[in-house]
């Protein structure tokens, strides 16, 4: 039994004076008074707000907010605007050229960099009132405005006898801001990489031009029936404004987008039952049509073989192999219950723990389950494999991805890496981060005994899909916590930018999070001129730096705001990185 | 004083209790990541029609992220750290705009299990205490103390709806709790609820002189007025030596049942008392064979969930202990969490569903998902404007299905909800209290 010591929190005015330590800047900053009727004109009083109180609301929000958020940089939008249209957006974004004012996109405001950060003097343009769900079920498309979730778009697509990826980022994350940066799903495997999927859009340029690509160039009438075709005349535009991964919104702010959407099987609404209640509520399956199945294999070699295999075999709609704590989030209660589980797991455990995730759907029919399920028998016979037991619905990827769930076991959470690579750089950049991680970082981060990873295949076998996660404990680093540790968060930095790279210029792998967010440390032979390009495009289409600041050059500002964050070594990382 | 600790190892943690002290949830702000499940619900029965893919009300009324939970987190986190003072106004209005209907609360706790509900609820109850209450609620509750009753009405009118037919006896094990509303407003409810039961042959009685449970002043973040109210309640049903208490209005049924034990620091079955919904009452009658439906209705009929008699009216269970900040902010002793999973949800549609003739369809938002009908939090009192939008909405919802009626298991949502008929095309044409369709159909 423990004892505890009663430990009140700190009062209000040692948390503001800890805070003023922390910050850089003014928390509060008034924006030009003829800049905000300006842009009032434009969308109308009620949609417009520079009450601190609304302003308050946008901070410190979504993904990798403790670092931002907790160290004190996070600030207020100095106001809140909601434009319906691509063409108020314009406007807006016009205005705050003209008075040099910095702008920000948001919309779920899953990502920390989808609020202001490092300064307080951004205007904060919420997207959420950009509502369009427009399906062409004749030609598999589909008209999605900014304010679009992918929990309500994979619904409209059932009711439409279609389907699509729900992301890794969760039901509640916007669909035009995920397939503008990662857009991943399990479902990558059929369906392709997000930037496939992407046909036409609106983007509304760092200036405030509006741009229409693909099929939608040249028109003044943007529909889902003139959304038809990817690209348009001259150069593919996808690549600047989209790239590989992404700009944050750094690059301008895609408004409208037209977007692949997939037959699914007849009747899908009827298919896929909502039953149940909180939290055991779930998707039921007309299981002859959609099931998923998952896989135990006997060996890391038969699981990277089978998922070879099984691409090879071109059938299924998704493979993937999650990590082993996820399985037990998924059983467990609450995190107390997590935590009893969890600790009866040992390194053993996790080294023998090897299963796939399969989700087969009969397309056309029944009998294509039945020739799928065929298959995936003799596979999984071939590869010394047994189908285990298996729930009759889905509780994720369809259209519920829990995905804040992943903060419950310490309330602390990032993923230090994820990209698409080849299978076999995959796995073994999951291998040494795992070993890794158990043996040199645990602590400051939760026990994973060594787990590879999240992993699948995306593009039937073309590509695969990693992600590593790691979890730490929020307490420590929370400054206005009294268990606020400074040298564990230390260690936490040092795992993201300097054992994360090093892998990563090991195994080859691209980490799409240091890509998109921390293009200096996408430098070296693996990486080639990527940061020069990105420096040339933002120069050339934003000038004045309006879009976004600081991204995608966030962990310079971080090093420059708050430098004791950073362990020396990975300082000299990040400065050398910078200077090529 | 923390429970189930013994003092041997120092372990740092931070103190936690669920009560409606705003200091107890530094936590909660702290560690909201903003996923907005709050605002949306359970994503696996949203629908894609933008008009039905919020819970929150208040948020779907306002649009602008203050006005739902996430949004508020960060509210409540500046004033915890003084970035915001508590004078603002919009902070009051956040607040009070809020229906305390657990939308968010259930949506968080598919995830995150933080105790949002109780946080904004301790909101309200820090401005109240700092002065910052709404006028429209202090001159109700005031009325209230002044009455005995929400309408300010002469409290020995309370049992005028009492018809001849009716038989109430002087003391019987079950007792009806009516509440100010079906009294003085709504008699035909509190006459449909005691012909239920004298048709199922069940002896009831009346307190002698029932008052207010006091449901607004806890809604509204009055505590102390609460307390006051919940001490005369208590000793009146202790008094009455009732061991079952049936009540019609749901904000009756879950104060009682979750309010009156949260305050008293012990679980709803330390009450002494059992507390049933009529719907509950009434289903537990049919299975016993005191009651079946004798009646057909041709009608297409959808169930309203009030989120008082659903996720709302779970059963309390007290907590207090550490979060060890050394531990992964493990919460020590292990608790038990309240997620809208056990509210009262099938009793009701077993009894519609068991009505010859009847249509029965659900509507996207119901169980725990199901959205507000606008009376709740005092907001219909403070902003008339929010609550009736909330009504719209909801009707509108039904009208999608084709619903010719709704039923519902409280009086102030049945309220709401005709109130809304008035200004909402739609299929719906009657609005009915649950004891209004058991007494007609069933004998």
């Amino acid at each position: 039994m423990q004892e505890f010591k009663e430990r009140p929190m700190l009062t209000t005015s040692e948390m503001k004076e800890k805070l003023r330590q922390l910050r850089t800047q003014p928390y509060w900053w008034d924006m030009p008074e003829e800049a905000y009727r300006e842009m009032e004109a434009v969308v109308g009083p009620d949609k417009i707000s520079r009450e601190k109180v609304v302003r308050q609301a946008y901070v410190g929000r979504g993904y990798a907010r403790e670092l931002i958020w907790f160290s004190g940089q996070a600030y207020p939008p100095c106001c809140v605007v909601q434009p319906e249209t691509t063409e108020e957006v314009a406007a807006i974004v016009r205005i705050c050229n003209k008075y040099h004012l910095p702008f920000n996109p948001c919309s779920s405001q899953w990502a920390y960099n989808a609020n202001p950060r490092f300064r307080p003097d951004q205007v904060q343009i919420d997207l959420q009132r950009m509502w369009i769900i427009d399906i062409d079920k004749k030609n598999h498309l589909a008209h999605v405005g900014a304010g679009v979730r992918y929990g309500h778009f994979c619904q409209a697509c059932f009711d439409h006898d279609h389907y699509f990826i729900n992301t890794g980022g969760g039901s509640a994350s916007c669909v035009i801001a995920n397939h503008t940066v990662w857009g991943c799903s399990p479902f990558n495997y059929r369906m392709g990489n997000p930037e496939r999927r992407v046909l036409a859009v609106k983007w509304v340029t760092p200036e405030g031009d509006i741009v229409r690509t693909g099929s939608w160039a040249g028109r003044d009438e943007c529909t889902v029936e003139t959304g038809f075709w990817g690209d348009g005349l001259g150069p593919n535009l996808n690549g600047i404004w989209r790239g590989h991964i992404g700009w944050f919104g750094a690059m301008g702010i895609v408004t409208e987008m037209t977007v692949k959407i997939f037959p699914f099987i007849e009747n899908a609404r009827e298919a896929m039952v909502p039953e149940g209640v909180n939290p055991d509520s779930h998707l039921r399956f007309n299981t002859n049509r959609v099931a998923w199945q998952n896989i135990r294999l006997p060996s890391r070699k038969a699981l990277e073989d089978f998922f070879y295999e099984f691409s090879h075999c071109q059938i299924g709609a998704a493979i993937t192999k999650v990590p082993v704590f996820w399985r037990v989030i998924a059983k467990a209660q609450d995190k107390e219950d997590f935590w009893e589980r969890w600790s009866g797991v040992t390194k053993e455990d996790i080294d023998n723990f090897h299963m796939a995730r399969v989700l087969l759907i009969g397309f056309t029919n029944e009998k294509q389950m039945e020739y799928e399920r065929a298959v995936l028998e003799e596979l999984t016979k071939e590869f010394g494999g047994e189908f285990t037991r298996t729930k009759p619905w889905d509780e994720s990827w369809f259209k519920n991805a829990d995905t804040s769930g992943m903060w419950m076991m310490t309330n602390g959470y990032s993923s230090s890496e994820g990209g698409q690579e080849c299978l076999r750089c995959s796995f073994e950049t999951g291998k040494i981060l795992g070993t890794l991680l158990w043996e040199r970082y645990t602590p400051p981060f939760m026990p994973e005994y060594g787990d590879p990873g999240w992993f699948q295949v995306n593009d039937f076998g073309h590509s695969s899909y990693l992600e590593f996660l790691v979890y730490m404990n929020v307490s420590k680093c929370d400054p206005l916590s009294e268990r606020y540790d400074l040298q564990y968060v230390k260690r936490i930095i040092e795992w993201q930018f300097e054992e994360n790279p090093s892998v990563d210029a090991k195994t080859g792998f691209f980490n799409f999070f240091s890509g998109s967010g921390f293009p200096v440390l996408v430098q070296g032979p693996f990486f080639s001129d990527y940061q020069i390009w990105i420096d040339r495009f933002k120069k050339e289409f934003d000038p004045r730096g309006l879009s976004n600041p600081p991204a995608p050059y966030d962990p310079e500002t971080f090093l420059e705001e708050i430098p004791k964050h950073i362990a020396t070594k990975a300082r000299r990382i990040i400065k050398t990185a910078r200077r090529g | 004083m923390l429970l189930g600790i013994n003092k041997k190892k120092e372990v740092l943690g931070m103190t936690f209790k669920l009560d409606l002290n705003l200091e107890n949830y530094f936590w909660e702000s702290r560690c909201c990541m903003g996923c907005a499940m709050c605002k949306y619900g359970d994503w696996t029965y949203v629908p894609a029609d933008h008009e039905f893919s919020w819970i929150c009300p208040e948020w779907q009324w306002g649009k602008f992220d203050n006005w739902g939970a996430c949004g508020r987190t960060r509210l409540i986190n500046a004033l915890f750290v003084g970035d915001l003072d508590w004078s603002e106004p919009l902070i009051h209005e956040a607040a009070f705009r809020c229906f305390s209907c657990g939308g968010c609360d259930v949506g968080c706790k598919r995830n995150l299990d933080l105790e949002i509900l109780l946080m904004n609820q301790s909101l309200k109850v820090a401005l109240v205490e700092r002065g910052f209450g709404r006028p429209e609620h202090k001159g109700i509750i005031n009325l209230i103390q002044r009455s005995g009753n929400y309408y300010g009405m002469d409290n020995r009118l309370r049992k005028d709806w009492i018809t001849s037919d009716i038989k109430v006896e002087e003391k019987a094990d079950v007792l009806f709790f009516v509440g100010c509303w079906a009294s003085f407003k709504f008699p035909e409810i509190a006459q449909a609820t005691a012909r239920i039961l004298n048709k199922a042959g069940v002896p009831f009685m009346l307190l002698e002189n029932e008052t207010c449970c006091g449901s607004f002043m806890y809604e509204t973040g009055h505590l102390r007025e609460f307390r006051a109210a919940v001490n005369i309640t208590m000793k009146k049903i202790k008094d009455s030596g009732a061991k079952t208490v049936v009540c019609a209005c749901g904000y009756c049924y879950k104060t009682l049942k979750v309010e009156y034990p949260k305050v008293l620091e012990i679980a709803t079955k330390d009450l002494g008392f059992e507390v049933l919904h009529i719907s509950e009452f009434a289903d537990r009658l049919v299975k016993e064979g005191k009651l079946s439906p004798k009646e057909k209705l041709e009608m297409r009929v959808t169930y309203h969930d009030a989120c008082s008699v659903g996720r709302l009216s779970e059963p309390w269970i007290p907590w207090e202990g550490i979060r060890d900040a050394d531990d992964w902010g493990k919460l020590k002793p292990r608790r038990q969490f309240r997620r809208g999973t056990h509210g009262c949800y099938e009793p009701p549609r077993n009894l519609i569903k068991a009505i010859p003739g009847i249509d029965f369809v659900e509507m996207y938002r119901h169980h725990h998902n199901a959205y507000h009908s606008g009376e709740g939090g005092g907001v219909y009192e403070a902003y008339p404007d929010t609550a009736q939008f909330a009504a719209e909405m909801r009707v509108k919802e039904a009208g999608v299905f084709g619903a010719e009626a709704i039923i519902t298991p409280d009086v102030h949502s049945m309220f709401m909800l005709r109130d809304a008929l008035q200004r909402v095309e739609t299929s719906v044409k009657k609005v009915y209290h649950i004891s209004e369709i058991v007494d007609q159909i069933y004998s």
